[in-house]
């Protein structure tokens, strides 16, 4: 007797469906799993004959096969007990079971009981773009299979549970879709920053179209400061955007509540001694991803950015660029999304003070070209906006001038996210920073007037071509945040005080 | 690389400055030249300062090289990072003529990264020094070749100098061999304008505006076509006022006091940085002209 079931298995954070085939056939009794199976599966072996037997079934005293497809496709993990022993017990049973419209996952304990699986959003979610829509999971794993909305999944207890629900002898509550988020951590608010009013515009912007930004000043300028205040005005996520991040800090990160979606944009702010491998991630069988994947749909703040390491840094210009990051090892490849926000500051020089008003600069001209020709050209080109700061007047701090809260900024943000997403619902993509060429064509008009600043500032200033290109999705970003159909003059203008100059790359 | 062309000018030879023999024994015994030695005729005046300017300095001595090379005159300076680079820059940018004394051997470009500044002077000015080729740049070297570019020239700017500066140095050169000494005063808070600002309190002549250079040269001031009117709108020449009045701002400054929103500041601050009228440095504005 032959039967078929279906599962499936992670590959990075793509879940692979599994058909696991088992066939019954006379022969000297025994039990073969073939198919690519890790150590884990192997083992299944054992667990399944016990927990078959335990759960009151008879064991089938017959050459079994068991076999798992796509063949060429490792499989991980002991979630696949589950489907193996109801293949088996389908195959021998000779019943009519509903087994072929369910996907499985569970390990089994030796009883028989279903023990919760790892990773079971990512698989679920995955399966679910596949086109699944009924799934059979172990109880444990109700709580964070809930989070999937729209599909039908049950929970059970053991074994027995699942083979009477799939011969109709009994039923299974579905599981409910639940509604709990983690809720937003307190974020400092902007309303803390006297002064500074420019770069809290130049925050906004960076928040509202993802782009890219790079902060220079001197010592307590506020740099960090400001950061740290970034998460609390970026756009709300929608609720593929909240699964996407939820998976992949349930399956990389350390998030403890595996249960619960995260609603708010990750902050992840890597120390200057990570490596290449720690920001884009590596591991070698094991894969570990990457603060680049950690901060995907949220901000990478890089603080102190000429302290990273080169390797460490050029690391980043593929994910900048492609919102991916690969990883290739002799264990095979592993692609996890990264489309993130870079934040980044520097200090102006070495000792910090150059430029500054109050204190003297230590360093010798030398050292300060130097320290800005540790910022690569290429890394820079991927910057779009960049910020100079100056420690704001004592006066202004003293008076305590209360300028925009993160409240006031968000909702504007807000609006603007909204407008880019019905903007581009047909192109794919999201955010302004990431228009290409056809979509700037179409999306960044401008009157004659302020295409010839443009042309002049392309001119005078000597932009590059790309951050020409750059400039104009600024504006883009400043002309929805103002709630402006067309980009005007003053947001050309505006955009251009936030160019990434020559002055850098000096 | 291909050889560039240098000669060589001994103390008795009739190419020699006159400037340099009234030197007497702290006159150079020969001069290796690369590009237009007859510069070294015409009247000259140096442009010196830091290496590491404010963006203040860096607009004296451009403009002090671009005014300069409007009159005719020669610009002398060091090429060295800074303001020395800015002067010959300003009058590069007019198309003027200018020299820089090097404290190394003509066949050492330094500062490293300054190759496409040492070939524009080699094509439209002179590059000199006294020491021969292959000679390394060290920095003991720096202070003799500064005699040089003050006894060469017939009044010395001091664009901007910290207490420390070796422009002082040359200031000092200046004054022994009777060269008139002129320092550009800054803002006595800042640490960068202090040697200018002794310069003066020990007697050089303070430059109170660009034309000074002129004037002390005993030349008439050519008057530059007047634009502002032409050019700003009423809202951009009252900011560009503004920051006149104020020296250095940051754009939330100019903000509050022009009483517009920042992004209108900032927006106007950009129009007026391509019109020419300002300048932006590590956040904070400048008026450029």
């Amino acid at each position: 007797m032959y039967s078929k079931v279906r599962s499936g298995t992670l590959q990075g954070l793509d879940a692979v469906e599994v058909t696991v085939e088992s066939d019954v056939a006379f022969g000297l009794p025994s039990l073969n799993i073939v198919g690519l199976p890790d150590a884990a599966i192997r083992e299944s072996k054992e667990r399944v004959r016990t927990a078959v037997v335990n759960s009151g079934f008879r064991f089938p005293d017959k050459r079994i096969t068991v076999n798992l497809s796509p063949a060429d496709v490792r499989k991980e993990g002991s979630h696949l007990d589950l489907p193996i022993a109801v293949a088996i017990l389908d195959s021998a049973m000779g019943v009519r079971t509903s087994a072929e419209d369910y996907v499985f996952f569970g390990e089994l304990s030796l009883d028989g009981k279903l023990k919760p699986v790892k990773a079971v959003l990512p698989l679920l979610a995955g399966l679910r773009r596949l086109g699944e829509r009924r799934a059979v999971i172990p109880l444990e794993n109700q709580e964070e299979a809930s989070l999937i909305r729209d599909m039908e999944l049950y929970a059970a207890e053991d074994l027995q549970q699942v083979m009477a629900f799939l011969q109709g002898k009994q039923k299974l509550v579905p599981v409910k879709a639940g509604k709990e988020r983690i809720p937003a951590p307190d974020y400092p608010d902007f309303g803390d920053v006297v002064g500074q009013e420019t770069a809290k515009r130049a925050l906004q912007t960076a928040a509202a179209g993802m782009h890219n930004l790079l902060m220079t000043g001197p010592p307590g300028c506020g740099k960090t400061f400001l950061a740290r205040r970034l998460p609390g005005i970026m756009p709300e996520m929608t609720y593929e955007e909240q699964l996407e991040v939820t998976m992949i800090h349930s399956v990389y990160g350390e998030m403890q509540e595996g249960c619960r979606l995260m609603g708010e944009r990750p902050f992840r702010a890597p120390d200057h001694t990570a490596s290449a491998a720690a920001l884009i991630g590596g591991g070698g069988t094991r894969i570990r991803a990457g603060e680049a994947t950690l901060a995907h749909l949220g901000i990478l703040f890089l603080d102190e950015l000429p302290e990273f390491s080169r390797s460490a840094v050029e690391a980043l210009r593929k994910p900048m660029e492609d919102e991916i990051c690969t990883i290739s090892r002799v264990s095979g490849k592993v692609v996890l999304p990264s489309k993130f926000l870079a934040v980044c500051s520097m200090n102006p020089c070495p000792c910090g003070y150059y430029g500054d008003n109050r204190q003297m600069c230590t360093c010798t001209s030398g050292e300060i070209v130097r320290y800005r020709s540790r910022l690569s050209g290429p890394f820079l080109d991927r910057i779009d906006m960049v910020l100079h700061l100056q420690v704001p007047a004592l006066e202004d701090i003293r008076k305590g001038k209360k300028g925009l809260t993160s409240a006031e900024m968000r909702q504007s943000v807000q609006r603007a996210a909204l407008i880019q997403k019905d903007r581009f619902r047909r192109d794919g993509i999201r955010f302004n920073s990431q228009m290409k060429e056809e979509h700037m064509k179409k999306y960044c008009k401008m009157d004659k007037e302020t295409e010839s600043l443009l042309q002049q500032a392309f001119e005078k200033m000597k932009l590059s071509v790309r951050s020409y290109d750059r400039v104009r999705k600024v504006a883009r970003t400043l002309a929805d945040l103002d709630g402006s159909e067309s980009i005007e003059f003053s947001h050309a203008a505006e955009a251009l005080a936030f160019k990434c100059d020559q002055e850098l790359f000096r | 690389m291909e050889r560039e062309e240098y000669c060589i000018i001994e103390k008795q030879d009739p190419g020699y400055p006159e400037s340099l023999i009234q030197l007497g024994n702290d006159a150079p015994e020969q001069l290796w030249c690369m590009g237009n030695t007859e510069l070294l005729k015409e009247r000259c005046a140096a442009v010196v300062g830091s290496r590491k300017p404010t963006r203040y300095g860096q607009w004296v001595a451009f403009g002090a090289g671009r005014i300069l090379a409007r009159h005719g005159i020669v610009t002398v300076s060091g090429m060295a990072m800074g303001c020395d680079s800015e002067a010959h820059k300003g009058a590069l940018y007019e198309n003027g003529p200018t020299i820089a004394v090097l404290g190394c051997g003509i066949d050492i470009c330094y500062p490293r990264g300054s190759q496409k500044l040492r070939k524009q002077i080699m094509e439209k000015g002179l590059l000199i020094t006294e020491f021969p080729p292959g000679t390394p740049p060290t920095s003991f070297r720096f202070p003799r070749r500064n005699r040089i570019i003050s006894g060469l020239s017939e009044l010395t700017v001091v664009a901007e100098a910290a207490l420390a500066s070796g422009s002082l140095i040359t200031a000092g050169y200046a004054a022994q061999q009777g060269r008139e000494v002129l320092a550009a005063p800054g803002n006595i808070a800042n640490p960068m304008s202090i040697g200018c600002n002794k310069l003066i309190q020990d007697g050089a002549t303070p430059l109170v505006c660009l034309d000074d250079i002129i004037r002390t040269l005993g030349l008439c001031v050519t008057a530059e076509p007047s634009e502002i009117r032409e050019q700003l709108g009423k809202e951009e020449r009252k900011i560009y006022g503004i920051v006149k009045r104020n020296g250095e701002m940051t754009a939330d400054e100019l903000a509050e006091e022009a009483g517009v929103s920042v992004s209108q500041a900032n927006a106007y601050v950009t129009v007026l940085e391509i019109k020419g009228f300002l300048e932006s440095s590590m956040g904070k504005i400048f008026a450029a002209k």
